[in-house]
């Protein structure tokens, strides 16, 4: 398997499954790894797990401060930014109608804020480096409609967009940026979802299951490698065929 | 980075058939899988470069192939049940590509990008489809898989593509079209989208040196790509890593369909490469 010897990675969202599971996969094939989340007793526990290559830093994506914290913490740490994986995401269940400004504020704040924050911090670091690549994650709402995912979806199809605009512009640091696009992967964030509707969603999905949450990791490591060194701005769907 | 990933085993005993794999991307595409550990055939027209490709790898078998020839592909399809009793990749690679202006293109140029570029594609999956079917019915693997190799054209149409532009926005309609029929019998349909890479077919539409500065100009990564690097993600799709992906596009383009066809632009913030 491709190698991540000597790089560092920063996750964010790392205590939730898809991000633990990026963390683990990436300290798994060599690389050193910084995970954030803003639930410390969770993401502490994972970092001591995953032992001496991989430190816990506690951390708001929407918190521009909070960002200078973790690449302090990882150029100290680990010598090096070489990958950034804007994982962290909140998602909730909400119609337009019934969607009120705090609401849509959080989800932009947290879901969009945080990922051109995130990108922005790692420029100089990666430029240091001689080049780096970002992974954001996005979603099925980011690239088709989601009636009931209003502010959710908003800020998904952001990440698409923030995407496409800002590995055309760090190409020239040989900064690559590329999103994935998960459908409805088994995890707890889509536990909360009301009766039903993850039945629905998996009848929605051609391949009949969720995914899991290793299989979007796998894309993530794939894009993130020097195996996928001419993709930047590239958009790839894990979603079992859910977007067709 | 190459030697790292030849050391992986993700095709171990696997069947992979690669269609204009005699030379670019399908050739390359054919030697990781083999490197990997597959057995590989792969086709084209020419003989004498197809023999050569077969040369450099004990596991990768030529066979002379016109992939708009339908006899000649059940044929191989036949061919590859008795020898091998299963299939677990089929790669769509077999393509030709020449330049024309839309207002003087004739019928003869248009019938040659459809067919290569996209009837090709559909006779070598429909005639594969029993084999992958029952390579995945028999519990050989747990998923078997058809790549589609479209390209930047199909997304976005540089002048005097429309033909080839055609036949490649086409291809990646079929793959959405095949994939979502094919999943439920454990056949995954990806394709995947090149940019301007370097092969003995781009240097067709690049032509001379000065053609050749102005695509690379172009291109947000300011390089071609290499073969290998469209391999890889050929290899990706096609592996069992990417069991929930079904029907994606993998664009591999430096990034060459991002940017409006504004190139004042970029001068004017100093953002070429």
């Amino acid at each position: 398997m491709t190698s991540f010897s000597g790089l560092t990675a920063i996750v964010t969202g790392a205590a939730g499954a898809m991000g633990e599971q990026e963390a683990r996969m990436f300290a798994e094939r060599g690389a050193n790894v910084v995970l954030t989340d803003v639930r410390s007793d969770e993401g502490t526990a994972i970092a001591d797990d995953i032992g001496k290559s991989a430190v816990f830093v506690p951390h708001d994506v929407s918190s521009e401060s909070g960002w200078n914290t973790v690449i302090e913490t990882a150029l100290s740490t680990f010598g090096s930014v070489n990958v950034l994986v804007n994982n962290a995401a909140i998602s909730k269940a909400i119609k337009l109608i019934d969607t009120d400004v705090d609401t849509f504020d959080l989800f932009y704040r947290i879901n969009q804020l945080g990922v051109y924050l995130g990108m922005k911090s790692v420029v100089e670091p990666m430029k240091a480096a001689g080049g780096g690549s970002i992974i954001n994650i996005s979603s099925v709402a980011g690239l088709r409609g989601a009636s009931t995912l209003f502010a959710y979806s908003a800020s998904k199809w952001a990440v698409r967009g923030m995407t496409q605009s800002a590995a055309l512009e760090l190409a020239r640091f040989k900064i690559r940026v590329n999103a994935v696009f998960p459908g409805v992967i088994d995890t707890p964030m889509n536990a909360p979802n009301p009766p039903g509707m993850n039945d629905v969603l998996v009848k929605t999905t051609p391949l009949r299951r969720m995914g899991e949450s290793h299989e979007v990791a796998e894309a993530v490591l794939f894009l993130a490698s020097p195996e996928a060194s001419f993709a930047t701005g590239a958009e790839l769907a894990i979603d079992g065929g859910m977007s067709i | 980075m190459t030697s790292v990933a030849q050391s992986r085993r993700r095709f171990d005993g696997c069947v992979v058939l690669v269609t204009g794999g005699t030379s670019g991307i399908g050739a390359a595409a054919a030697m990781q899988f083999a490197a990997e550990g597959a057995h590989v055939l792969i086709t084209g027209r020419n003989d004498a470069r197809g023999a050569e490709i077969a040369s450099s790898h004990d596991n990768v078998h030529f066979h002379h192939v016109d992939v708009t020839d339908r006899a000649a592909i059940d044929a191989l399809v036949t061919t590859i049940e008795a020898t091998f009793g299963r299939l677990d990749v089929v790669v769509n690679s077999a393509g030709v590509v020449n330049a024309r202006p839309f207002a003087s293109m004739s019928t003869r140029h248009w019938h040659e990008m459809i067919d290569t570029n996209l009837t090709g594609a559909f006779h070598v999956s429909q005639s594969a489809l029993p084999l992958l079917r029952s390579t995945v019915a028999d519990g050989k693997a747990p998923s078997t898989s058809i790549v589609n190799l479209s390209s930047l054209n199909g997304l976005r149409v540089d002048p005097g593509m429309s033909a080839y532009g055609s036949a490649k926005a086409a291809l990646i309609a079929l793959t959405e079209g095949m994939a979502v029929e094919l999943i439920e019998s454990g056949v995954r349909v990806n394709c995947v989208s090149p940019g301007a890479i370097d092969t003995p077919m781009s240097s067709t539409t690049a032509g001379d040196e000065q053609n050749s500065a102005a695509f690379t100009s172009a291109i947000p990564a300011g390089r071609y790509g290499t073969a290998e690097e469209v391999s890889a993600a050929i290899l990706f799709l096609a592996s069992q890593e990417a069991l929930f992906i079904v029907g994606a596009n993998l664009v591999i383009d430096g990034g060459a369909t991002l940017p409006s066809r504004h190139p004042d632009l970029l001068n004017m913030f100093n953002m070429k490469p």
